[in-house]
């Protein structure tokens, strides 16, 4: 049997080397379980100050745009913490938060937001045109290739108590110190 | 194989149920679409949005049955092991023999040696070639660092690049750079204690590495009144110690690189040493009758895989291999089984509006079987080798509409090739629902031991035994598999989906008498049993508030087993229709109360079994987690709470115990 499994290893790696021809087209995928991935990722290069639950809890404010993709985030672990998902997260609720996604139909609310959150060390993402320059700490925007990219307020954040990656900030298309 | 001890007509059919099973192949995950959690910012720019995707994509776009129990769901459920886990999965059904064995079905056809699911992880398959089905009380790992286990009902197909009759079970583990950091915990309680530890670092850049043990004891069930075996004598009056108590020690490492260019390598490896305690029934050559004996099962393994991926401008290319070592050594067989399995498999884009998964698998498989009297193989030592190649083809018909065809050809020495072809059809309606249908064909290839073993379950007379005999001409059982699905999302908090189901097996497993004077002793196995089954599951998620989460299913089953002409089968039909239970309920609720206190309640109803006239029951499960610091978790568990003990399937080779009523405390610390 070795002869036979070496065989069919040579085979495969026969195909392997004709498979890596380039493809011809892009993938593609759902916006928002994209999207989902980006907050994911923003979450696991976002610093706290020391001293939080050992669930990092992400909530979300306005009506819900990821569905089900949101629910392969919970239970994940980002550092040593475990991430809890909330949905339907009202004013009230947002000092229970570490992390907020605003979802377009409520940013008009911001300001509310904001005040709500005073001077916590939320991370707060949005997915709207301006977003950023309003007070969100990360702003996500598709451009004319439908990509996903996304713009930091760096100031904000560490008025916050928060700090970033650098390797974040440098894929950022725009960082305001 | 223990396997096929069985001692009693009911065990017996419970084999011929069972068994065989797909020699199966290939990572069910990866050919799904890749996981864009483990992809890193810089790839996650590169990606392009569906041109349909300004709307949002709430909808599970799969035309499949599929459940997805998450990190959370099983953390939450307070289970500590794989079988209890897969309790959570709607239209599952799970049921504990006895302290150390489970029967776990998808759709029926449910039994301890049932052989008809696929069951894998991270890529490798973690039933027996020997049976089909899966030693459950040797599978397992810290489910602390399992990411999310898919559940599939209905035929795997190709959709999952994996051949599966009645469904697919995909467990799959958190990358090590998902699992950085210390975790150790210890639990016990009236039933089980476990202590276990795991760290994972980083080794430089990209490179992690995890590694974990584990130690577990669990002691005896009840012995139950029930004797579902012909003759023997009980060792224990009902309401003892059902000398069922077991131990395992286990440790295991992964270790992930990313190399540059979007290539990543895992290696990743466990080993184990247990000892299982069971009753064995057993059959002496010069006595009439048959015994049982007080069992110490030694049970050891090992295995180890290497993959690695590339991800290349519209899809993945992914070479696998791994090497399995499983060793157990019971009162009537010795058995060592070794693996050896490669596969590899391509994911590209054609076009705008297709996606192809290909690949090609090998599967060798070394056995060495030390029967005895009760249970005999013509051929101890075999060797079987296993190839695959399997194609498929996403078609985006319309935005709203995606046509799924695929096909698989597996080769065995027993039986030829083997294809297996399915289609599949998703209609998203609108923003909120969609509809699914699906065709499919799979193949139940005959286990090593229904083609080869004698299992003789009691002697009428001194060297005159009741006995099943294995049948080297057997050929596949074929399942021509009709499914339909709708998914809707009302407002957003609310999921439901419906599937309904019509499985055709023709050429199933069927236990024909032998000529014999002066009446018929030994029965063997043909391929003369038509079955039908069909049913439907519904199940839904409501966000009852942000703390609060509740999930219900229900799940409708019936089966109709026709002896084919020609057959003389009187009593398989019967344990084939009886396989599973007509109805299964569950009731979920995940809540938190305050910030650092989580309650949750499981509640179960699982119907009447006919086979063995098993009595429906009701289950309450009841977990509250307090967080006294952001690092440490106390739990109490209390399981079964409705009933100081109850049964819920009958043993087979072996005693069934009845699983009782329990409470364990847990103390978790990551550090």
């Amino acid at each position: 049997m070795p002869s036979r499994a070496s065989c069919l290893t040579g085979l495969t790696l026969a195909a392997a080397l004709a498979a890596g021809a380039p493809a011809p087209a892009r993938a593609q995928v759902g916006e928002y379980e994209l999207k989902a991935a980006f907050v994911y990722n923003f979450i696991n290069f976002t610093r706290w100050p020391a001293g939080g639950d050992v669930a990092l809890t992400l909530c979300i404010h306005g009506a819900d745009p990821f569905g089900p993709t949101l629910d392969k985030l919970a239970g994940r672990t980002v550092g040593r913490r475990y991430l809890a998902v909330r949905r339907g997260v009202g004013l009230d609720g947002l000092a229970g938060c570490d992390a907020v996604f605003i979802a377009a139909p409520a940013l008009g609310n911001l300001a509310g937001v904001l005040d709500s959150l005073g001077s916590r060390p939320v991370l707060t993402i949005a997915d709207s045109p301006g977003a950023m320059r309003r007070g969100v700490l990360i702003n996500m925007n598709r451009n004319e290739q439908n990509k996903i990219g996304f713009e930091v307020n760096l100031a904000a954040a560490r008025e916050r108590g928060l700090d970033f990656n650098a390797q974040m900030l440098s894929l950022a298309t725009e960082v305001r110190r | 194989m223990k396997a096929c001890l069985l001692a009693s007509l009911a065990g017996a059919a419970g084999l011929l149920l069972g068994a065989v099973a797909a020699h199966a192949r290939a990572d069910a995950a990866s050919a799904a679409p890749p996981n864009l959690l483990d992809l890193r910012l810089e790839d996650l720019m590169q990606m392009t949005v569906t041109s349909a995707g300004k709307k949002a994509q709430r909808l599970d776009r799969t035309a499949a049955a599929i459940h997805v129990i998450t990190a959370e769901d099983i953390r939450r459920s307070g289970a500590t092991s794989l079988p209890e886990a897969l309790r959570l999965a709607p239209g599952v059904h799970v049921a504990q023999i006895d302290a150390n064995k489970w029967s776990v079905s998808v759709r029926g056809l449910g039994g301890r040696w049932a052989g008809q699911l696929l069951v894998l992880m991270d890529g490798r398959t973690l039933y027996s070639p020997l049976f089909g089905g899966v030693y459950w009380d040797v599978q397992d790992t810290l489910l602390e660092d399992i990411e999310r286990i898919e559940v599939i009902r209905g035929p795997g197909g190709t959709l999952w690049g994996a051949n599966a009759v009645n469904g697919v079970i995909n467990i799959i583990t958190r990358s090590a750079a998902d699992t950085q950091g210390g975790l150790a915990y210890v639990r016990g309680g009236s039933h089980e204690s476990e202590a276990a530890a795991r760290h994972g670092a980083s080794l430089g850049d990209g490179i992690h590495l995890r590694a974990y043990a584990k130690r577990t004891e669990r002691d005896p069930h009840v012995l139950t009144d029930r004797m579902p075996y012909l003759g023997g004598r009980p060792t224990g009056a009902a309401g003892h110690d059902a000398h069922d108590g077991w131990g395992m020690r286990r440790a295991g490492f992964r270790l992930d690189n990313a190399l540059g260019g979007g290539d990543r390598l895992t290696l990743q490896g466990d080993a184990y040493d247990g000892d299982i305690r069971q009753t064995a029934i057993t059959v002496n050559p010069a006595a009439a009758g048959n015994a049982l004996v007080a069992d110490a099962i030694a049970a050891d393994g090992a295995n180890l895989l290497l993959r690695w991926q590339r991800r290349t401008a519209g899809g993945e290319l992914q070479l696998q291999a791994y090497v399995d070592h499983a060793e157990r050594r019971a009162a009537v067989l010795r058995e060592r089984i070794e693996t050896r399995d490669i596969e590899f498999q391509q994911r590209f884009s054609l076009g705008a509006r297709q996606e192809i998964v290909w690949g090609v698998g090998y599967r060798g498989v070394a056995f060495e079987l030390d029967g005895g009297y009760t249970v005999s193989f013509r051929h101890g030592r075999h060797d079987s080798a296993l190839y695959n190649v399997f194609v498929q083809d996403e078609i985006r018909l319309r935005p709203d509409v995606a046509l799924t065809l695929g096909g698989k050809f597996e080769h065995n020495p027993y039986t030829g090739t083997e294809p297996q072809p399915n289609a599949r059809l998703f209609w998203q309606i609108d923003e909120q629902q969609g509809v699914w249908g699906a065709w499919s064909r799979a193949v139940r290839m005959p286990s090593r031991a229904e083609l080869d073993f004698t299992l003789r379950l009691a002697n009428v007379a001194p060297y005159t035994a009741i006995a099943f005999q294995g049948n080297p001409d057997l050929a596949a059982a074929r399942l021509t598999a009709h499914e339909l699905g709708w998914r809707r999302q009302f407002g957003d908090r609310l999921n439901v989906e419906a599937t309904a189901f019509r499985y055709d097996y023709d050429d199933y497993i069927s236990l024909e008498p032998l000529p014999g004077f002066p009446f018929s002793t030994t029965s063997e196995f043909r391929n003369l049993m038509g079955i039908r089954s069909q049913g439907y599951e519904l199940s839904g998620v409501w966000q009852a508030g942000p703390d609060w989460r509740l999930r219900a299913s229900y799940a409708r089953l019936s089966i109709d087993a026709r002896p084919r002409t020609g057959s003389a089968d009187a009593y398989s039909p019967a344990l084939i229709e009886g396989s599973g239970p007509r109805h299964q309920f569950q009731l979920h609720s995940n809540s938190r109360l305050r910030h650092d206190l989580d309650f949750d309640a499981m509640l179960y109803r699982v119907g009447r079994i006919a086979a063995g006239d098993i009595p429906a029951y009701t289950r309450l499960d009841l977990r509250l987690a307090w967080k006294p610091r952001r690092d440490v978790e106390l739990s109490l568990v209390g399981r079964n709470l409705l009933d100081q003990r109850h049964f819920e399937f009958l043993g087979q080779d072996s005693v069934a115990s009845e699983v009782p009523r329990s409470f364990l405390a847990e103390l978790r610390w990551h550090f």
